[in-house]
């Protein structure tokens, strides 16, 4: 049963099927062959959307959004890029670190690569800035969005494994910093062997304090969102909502917004949302499917007879993701993995707040790698460069994000630290 | 035909506009326990409601947009007719899953208006109001799917018979 049920499944999916409706399909053919009630099917439909900490999702996107199309993108580079930019590498390394400001506020890489990218692209190309590098660069910033919080793929790990989604948010940051810190530290490598860039000039104090101010109500709203959870005054989900609100002022404040624009970010909102919801919403039809059969119970047993010890297990998971990731979108990935994985990781006793982190770790590669990988079709379709380009490109930084999985495999710490000895 | 789209167009223009009123209301509830020290006993289920009823009502829009995500991977290298054959059976999976949700969706409706459910919450608003938007959403899935298989096919025709002049 395991192995037609995955047959047809995959079939559907490579046929090019939307996932949400393969999942729910696939589903819903279980349901029927077992007759059970197809009761079910509305109520899990219902139960999906009827989450208060999934709202984040919509309101966290509708923010972004709104930034996005009122450009406030522009101003946090300019900002970054005044402190930093004449440096060696410079402004690739104001590139990395405003993807790394931006995904702050936040929680989707996609997001994050239009954003910056929009705005990066041509100041480094006409600074002479290797293409190749340029794309590879932008690729790779933008996967911060989901590790740095806040991020929707972990709200949607804490609700699939019933983990704190605060303790989630916290353990993403240590790994954020190590992973700006490997590519800055890669961007300035780079530089100090390629002289065929012209570095920019060193800004003067008056530029670096006026383009600070600019860039204010940015880093105001990082203040509110990132405070407002961490000292506990409000949920994830109304921290978004207060941001969508402050994002709101701020654009009406600045002029910056006009009403088309709007019009473009809520629709985007409606859109996106739909389509992950119904993916949730279809990969919970699926599951509940196939507990039915005993599925997820059969492939954690072959799981842990085959791997004794947790460290070839996780060896294993990474590995098996990075292949799932050639081919699989980030949401489905982590919605068709993690019901069967989590039994088999609680059985081993792996921390499930450091396992998360590893996941998302190993999105942001699935993120990167072609046929299937959301950043590079963003980044295509941002600058308009062949997805071959932007594949070569990301390579070098591909291989960064893999020593960090391996660094923070090494040093749980990196990523526990922070929420262990937060609330103590 | 027409009169499908346009109305999966109105609705989706409405339920994205819900998320702006959902920010509103918990921005206000936050203020309100804050500064005025009075919590609501309506944002939060309100906002509930408006979500459930903008993803639901707001599938249409999103089909008619193309915008649910897809693995997108054999289609360039098959060709055209098999980005057909693709987008045709999507429809088609999609309406059907989209008449069984709808029809034991209003099930479930009847059901809650029989027996009077109501939320186990403050506000204790009528189950069905919700629920309802899962078999509207979906009859309405149905009607833009088979507008959209109209279309494909009226398209996959006109282009065809331009290859053969």
């Amino acid at each position: 049963m395991t192995v037609i049920t995955l047959t047809i499944l995959v079939i559907l999916l490579a046929i090019g099927i939307p996932v949400a409706f393969v999942f729910a399909t696939v589903g819903l053919g279980l349901f029927i062959y077992d007759d059970i009630s197809l009761m079910n099917i509305p109520i899990t439909l219902y139960s999906t959307a009827d989450n208060f900490i999934l709202l984040s999702i919509p309101l966290f996107l509708l923010m972004s959004n709104i930034l996005i199309r009122g450009e406030l993108g522009a101003d946090l580079y300019r900002a970054v890029q005044s402190w930093i930019g004449h440096w060696p590498g410079g402004l690739a390394m104001a590139t990395i670190l405003s993807c790394g400001i931006f995904s702050a506020i936040s929680g989707s890489s996609v997001a994050t690569s239009a954003t910056i990218g929009n705005i990066a692209f041509q100041e480094m190309i006409t600074r002479g800035y290797e293409r190749r590098f340029v794309l590879g660069l932008l690729a790779a910033g933008g996967t911060l969005g989901i590790l740095i919080p806040p991020s929707i793929p972990l709200i949607i790990y804490g609700i699939i494994t019933e983990s704190s989604i605060l303790d989630l948010f916290l353990a993403g940051i240590g790994p954020g910093i190590l992973l700006i810190t490997l590519f800055m530290l890669y961007c300035f490598c780079w530089a100090k062997f390629n002289h065929q860039y012209a570095p920019s000039l060193k800004a003067s104090w008056h530029e670096r304090m006026i383009c600070s101010v600019k860039a204010l109500p940015t880093l105001l709203l990082i203040f509110i969102i990132i405070g407002g959870i961490y000292t506990g005054v409000c949920t994830p989900t109304e921290s978004a909502a207060v941001g969508v609100t402050t994002s709101l002022l701020i654009v009406l404040l600045k002029r910056t917004l006009s009403w088309d624009a709007m019009k473009y970010a809520v629709m985007d909102t409606l859109k996106t949302t739909v389509s992950v919801f119904f993916i949730i919403a279809g990969a919970k039809i699926f599951s509940k499917a196939i507990t039915f059969y005993d599925i997820p119970q059969s492939i954690s047993l072959t799981l842990t007879e085959s791997f004794s010890t947790p460290p070839a297990l996780i060896l294993s998971i990474c590995f098996s993701l990075l292949i799932i990731g050639l081919f699989l979108e980030s949401i489905s990935m982590l919605l068709l993995m993690m019901p069967v994985l989590l039994p088999t990781i609680q059985l081993m006793g792996i921390d499930i707040i450091w396992f998360a982190i590893l996941f998302v770790m190993m999105i942001e590669c699935a993120l990167v790698t072609p046929p299937v990988g959301l950043n590079l079709f963003t980044i295509q379709a941002v600058t308009g460069s062949p997805i071959i380009d932007i594949t070569k490109g990301v390579t070098p930084f591909f291989i960064l994000i893999l020593l960090a999985v391996l660094i923070i495999y090494l040093l749980p710490e990196i990523a526990l630290f922070i929420p262990y000895h937060y609330t103590g | 035909m027409k009169y499908i789209d346009a109305i999966s167009s109105l609705l989706g223009q409405i339920m994205g506009w819900l998320f702006v009123v959902i920010a509103g209301m918990i921005t206000y509830e936050v203020i309100a326990r804050y500064l005025f020290n009075s919590p609501t006993i309506w944002a939060a289920e309100l906002s509930m409601c408006c979500m459930i009823w903008a993803i639901y009502l707001g599938a249409a829009y999103t089909i008619q947009q193309r915008g649910m995500i897809r693995i997108d991977i054999l289609g360039p290298w098959l060709g055209p007719n098999f980005i057909l054959f693709s987008d045709i059976l999507s429809l088609i999976i999609i309406a059907i899953f989209s008449t069984i949700a709808c029809y034991y969706g209003i099930q479930v409706v009847t059901d809650s208006i029989r027996l009077s459910r109501a939320a186990s919450s403050m506000l204790a608003l009528p189950m069905w109001i919700t629920e309802i938007a899962i078999p509207i959403g979906f009859a309405t899935l149905v009607l833009q799917c088979i507008s959209e298989i109209i279309r494909t096919l009226k398209y996959a025709l006109s282009t065809q018979q331009g290859d053969n002049r």
